[in-house]
Order: C-alpha cells, then structure tokens, then sequence
C-alpha cells in the first residue's frame, strides 16, 4: 500500500482532507503533519511515497521542507499547496519535470487526480523530486525572504533572497551575477534553506528568470566547447581558408557524427517539436522561435509574453517568401537563410524541410552565431517533426 | 448611346494581384494570405440559429442565409449534399478572359498549392483536390468559416467541400472528405455535371 503524507499547519483543512481521501484507502494511507519538523519524523519512520505540503507553517515551513527532501529523499515526488499559482508557472515548474503545484483554496477533485498521477507516476519512472531550478522558482513566487546554501559536487555556493527577489551570490570564486549563473546550473544540487537574509545591498540587478535563462545558456556554450574544442578549431580554420562557414559547418557537424555516434544517437532520441524550439530560446536574446508553414499559418511557437505568434506567422510568410522569391529572380539558388535587421535587433528566417520556415526573433545582444550552429544542429530534426506537424 | 463592354476594374485587378502575390511571396504564402483574409471576412458575421434543417433551406430560398450571400443559391441535392451552381468568380474569369484571352500565369501552381494537405486545410475541410482555381481558395475555407457562425437546431455545422468544377470543365474530388463524410463519389460527380461546387453539410449532436 503507497503512503501519502499531508503536511498543512491548519488542523481542521488537515482532517478534513484525511476524511475526504478516506474514500480512497484502498489505494493509499493518508498521513498527516502539522509541520516540516513532524513531516521529518513521519519521513524517518515511515516509507512515504508522496508528500503533499503547503508553504507557510511555523517551526519548519514548507521551504524547509522540500531543501530537507531535495537532500535526503531526493526520490519522493512533492505537491506543493501555494496560493500564488498561475498556469505559466504551473507548466514550467512541471516542464521542469519536478514538484506539482495545486493552487490554494484548493479543489478536492484536482487534487485527488494530482495524488493518483504522481503515484502512478511511479512506476513509470519520471523524472521526480526537487530541482534547483524548480526550488527558486517557488522562493520567487512566495516572494521569501531567505539564504540558500546550495552543494553540488564538491562545490558550495550561497543564493540571498529578499521578498523573492534574488539580491546576490556567492560560489567561493565570485559573488554578484556571475555567481548566481553558475550556481543556478549546479545538478543534483542539496538546498539548505535558512529564513535570514543578511546581504542588503542589491548586486543582482536581473531578474531570476533571466538568470536561469543565462546561466543554462553560459553552460550549454561551455559544455559545447569542451566537448566541440577542436571540432570548432578545425571550423575556424575552415572559414578563415575557404570562407564557406556553412561548407564548414557540415563538415564539422559530419565529423562530430562520426566522433561522438553516442550524441549522435541522443539527437536522434530526442522527441518532440517543442524541446526543439526550446533549444532556441535556451540562446541569449532569443525572445520567441515560431515554426510556421509557409502558408503563414504557425505551427508551433515559444515566445516571450505579449509576442503575438499567430502575427508573426502571417507576416513573415511574406517576408520569408519575398526572400526566396528574390534569390529566385536572381538566379541564387535555394534560401538557407535570411536575415533582417532592425534597431532592436534581428529577425531570422530559415527553412524547414519543403513545408515550412523557422522564424526566429531577437534582440541586439543575440549571439547569432550560436543561432546558426543550432540551424545547422537541428535542420534534420525539425524537418522531421514539422513533416508530422502539417 | 452605347459605352460598349465596361469590366469590372476591382474584379480585374484583383485576378492580377493574386499573380502578384504569387510572384512577389511564392504561391504558398499567396494561398495563405488569401485563405486568411477569408476567415477576417467570416469573422465579421452575425451569428445565426435556424430552428431546423427545414428552415436553413428556406433561408437559402430566401437568399437570407449568410452562405447564399456570397455565393449564391445552393440547391440540397438529398443526404446533406449541396450543388453551387454557378461559381461567384465565374464573372470575374469570363470577363477576364474576354480581355486577356487568358488567365495569369502561375494560377496552376497556386491551385496545385491549395490542393496539397495542410493543417489550415484539414480545419476547414477544404482543398485535398477540390480546389480547380485560385478562386477555390477564396470561396472554400469563406464558406466553411461562415458555416462556423451557423447553428441549426442550436447544433454546430460544419461544411465539407466534396468537389469543384473549373469553366473548362475539369472535375476536382476531395477524395478525403468524399471518404470522411461517405457522400458517394458517383454522386459527387453527377451533382457537379449540373454545378460548379459540390459540398456536404454535416450537423453534429
């Protein structure tokens, strides 16, 4: 039999509920704790297969609760009870394949559906626990005022929050932004979480998504360069002597196929449309990636808030068509790619297999070379997803 | 005193623009900037509820329902399947034709375009063959979008465009609808020996 564990400070939600999900013992036991501290010895004497917590309780409240589970039961899948849910946050934190959130007041049914997908959850061997990533997510949103100690492998780093906004870090190496995208990247991070934020000065001025957004993008072109090091030598070298980058690239990217045919294997694993796109927007001022047919009609996007996708489809249609059109007249050739630019920075057209273009908008301090690595990159891969997309 | 033959400059030009389009942007993007256009046009109706089937034909009688409005009279030839016909572009073409001898080039491409699947296509159940001209992809997904602001009986519609007839006398089927909706394909072909557009009428619930 599985075992949940309920932890909320209010007694009368916490019996209610334990009566509720009475309906359903046959399927588990519901245990209860009043707090993070009784949630710990329940933890320690009992096989707990789910814990379903709130945020705000005295003695241990529910941050210390999960940095304690990120350490020590890194395994148990966690709902978390917050009044502060919107679905985006609700979506990525559970893209982000860690803890479910379940908006306060809450709806009995929802949450009964939650218990029985996580349980099931399982035995089907996803992704669980709590991630860092994920854990600063929820500071931001409860807007706590805390000192995270993070460990990931030897390293150690402080992350100092105040109202949720993050004010500055420290790695041992350096402090400030720096710090925080490092730290933010760290893997099988345990969070220790103190409620005392002693930093008042702020030496962090962008946001905490941004600094994920950067940090995860800073270790992307690391991990890229190490594992590419000499793949992007013999590119340099290419391009400087034939000035063919493209030539270049193909190259490269043949010879990456033949080194690395483990990599190779995990590109061609890799599913989905949408973790395509999103590669793009992991790239520093990338602000949205539309895949659209070449009818104009989008196929899929990722976009900041308030870029209109389905306008942006329609438009670059004829922007995308115009081009070729052009290298058409000229006697040119097929397009590869095409690229305007305007004062707030560039936006890229290229296309996907027979059917559609990818669309790609950014800002000046793109780094449109990493843009095109990943065209190349992905070219096959989106072809073959966009030839199910239509 | 006779002004002679007088054309219509609108309807001219705008056969014209499609060749534009088609030039400037590629026949793909053309086909989507008209079939778009079409849905803003749809967009801009009023809803409207017919008590019964009964009563959706009257209107089409009546010339009052919204599809008859741009197209014409349709006439229900049994098992929810209607003929058009004459085509609302006929006019435009013979006209044209009359001036030009004949009509712009990469037309054929665009229609070829227009027949090719694609996602737009499938929600409006249009194309898949059924399209004969340019035309089609102005007056097939209009039609289907303007079902979309019809109820009858308080139930939605959709309308699926079985086949078309260009002024040369080619037959194009939607194999797909003809084969989703299970209208005959021999009917289909008798109704458009007698029509310029084929389409069936489906009423959900």
């Amino acid at each position: 039999m599985k075992n949940v564990l309920i932890v909320d400070d209010e007694r009368s939600f916490l019996l209610s509920l334990v009566e509720g999900l009475g309906t359903y013992a046959a399927d588990f036991n519901t245990l209860i704790a009043e707090n993070g501290k009784k949630a710990v010895e329940v933890l320690k004497s009992t096989r707990i297969d789910l814990v379903v917590t709130d945020l705000k309780m005295p003695e241990m409240d529910g941050f210390e609760l999960l940095a304690y589970l990120s350490k020590s039961y890194q395994d148990i899948p966690v709902i978390v009870m917050t009044a502060y849910c919107t679905a985006e946050i609700k979506s990525r934190l559970e893209t982000m394949g860690s803890f479910h959130l379940l908006e306060k007041p809450l709806d009995f049914k929802d949450m009964v559906n939650n218990i029985f997908r996580e349980l099931t959850s399982i035995s089907r061997g996803y992704i669980r626990g709590i991630t860092l990533p994920a854990f600063l997510q929820l500071v931001e949103l409860e807007r706590k005022t805390c000192t995270l100690k993070v460990k990931s492998k030897g390293k150690t780093g402080y992350l100092y929050f105040n109202g949720g906004e993050l004010l500055d870090a420290d790695n041992g190496f350096n402090k400030g932004e720096k710090a925080a995208y490092d730290i933010v990247c760290w893997d099988e991070a345990e969070i220790e979480i103190s409620s005392i934020c002693r930093k008042k000065t702020k030496n962090i001025n962008a946001s905490l998504s941004y600094i994920m957004l950067e940090g995860f993008r800073i270790k992307d072109e690391k991990d890229w360069d190490i594992n590419n090091k000499s793949e992007i030598e013999s590119i340099l070298k290419t391009a400087v002597k034939d000035c063919d980058p493209l030539t270049s690239m193909d190259k490269v990217e043949q010879d990456e196929k033949n080194l690395n045919p483990e990599a190779n294997k995990k590109e061609e694993e890799m599913a989905g449309l949408k973790e395509i796109l999103n590669e793009f927007t992991k790239l520093q001022g990338v602000n949205a990636v539309c895949l659209v047919g070449r009818d104009g009609f989008l196929l899929d996007s990722i976009a900041r808030t308030g870029i209109d996708t389905e306008m942006i489809g329609a438009i670059a249609s004829s922007g995308f068509g115009a081009s070729e059109s052009m290298g058409r007249q000229l006697g040119k050739g097929a397009m590869s790619m095409s690229m305007v630019e305007f004062k707030n920075g560039p936006v890229m057209f290229s296309p996907v297999g027979e059917d559609a273009f990818l669309v790609i908008i950014a800002d000046n301090d793109s780094n449109l070379g990493m843009v095109r690595l990943k065209l190349k990159k992905y070219s096959s891969e989106l072809a073959t997803a966009t030839a199910v997309a239509i | 005193m006779n002004e002679g033959k007088i054309l219509d400059i609108a309807h001219i030009s705008f056969l014209d623009m499609i060749k534009i389009m088609i030039t400037l942007s590629g026949a793909a993007s053309a086909k989507g900037t008209l079939i778009r256009n079409s849905l803003k046009t749809a967009e801009r109706i009023a809803e409207v509820n017919y008590a019964s089937f009964q009563e959706y034909l009257s209107a089409i009688e009546n010339a009052t329902n919204p599809i008859t409005m741009i197209e014409g009279k349709s006439s229900h030839q049994g098992d929810f399947v209607f003929g058009l016909k004459s085509c609302p572009f006929g006019p435009s073409i013979k006209n044209y034709i009359e001036v030009f001898e004949k009509l712009p080039d990469g037309f054929a491409d665009f229609t070829t375009e227009f027949n090719k699947p694609s996602n737009i296509t499938d929600q409006y159940r249009v194309g898949e063959g059924a399209g004969v001209s340019p035309f089609c992809s102005v007056h097939q997904p209009m039609r289907s979008a303007f079902a979309e602001k019809i109820r009858i009986g308080g139930k939605k519609i959709h309308i699926y465009q079985l086949g078309c007839k260009s002024g040369s006398g080619k037959k194009g089927f939607a194999e797909k609808w003809i084969k989703e909706t299970g209208a005959p394909k021999d009917v289909v072909d008798k109704v458009l020996d007698n029509h310029m557009c084929c389409y069936y009428l489906k009423i959900f619930g």
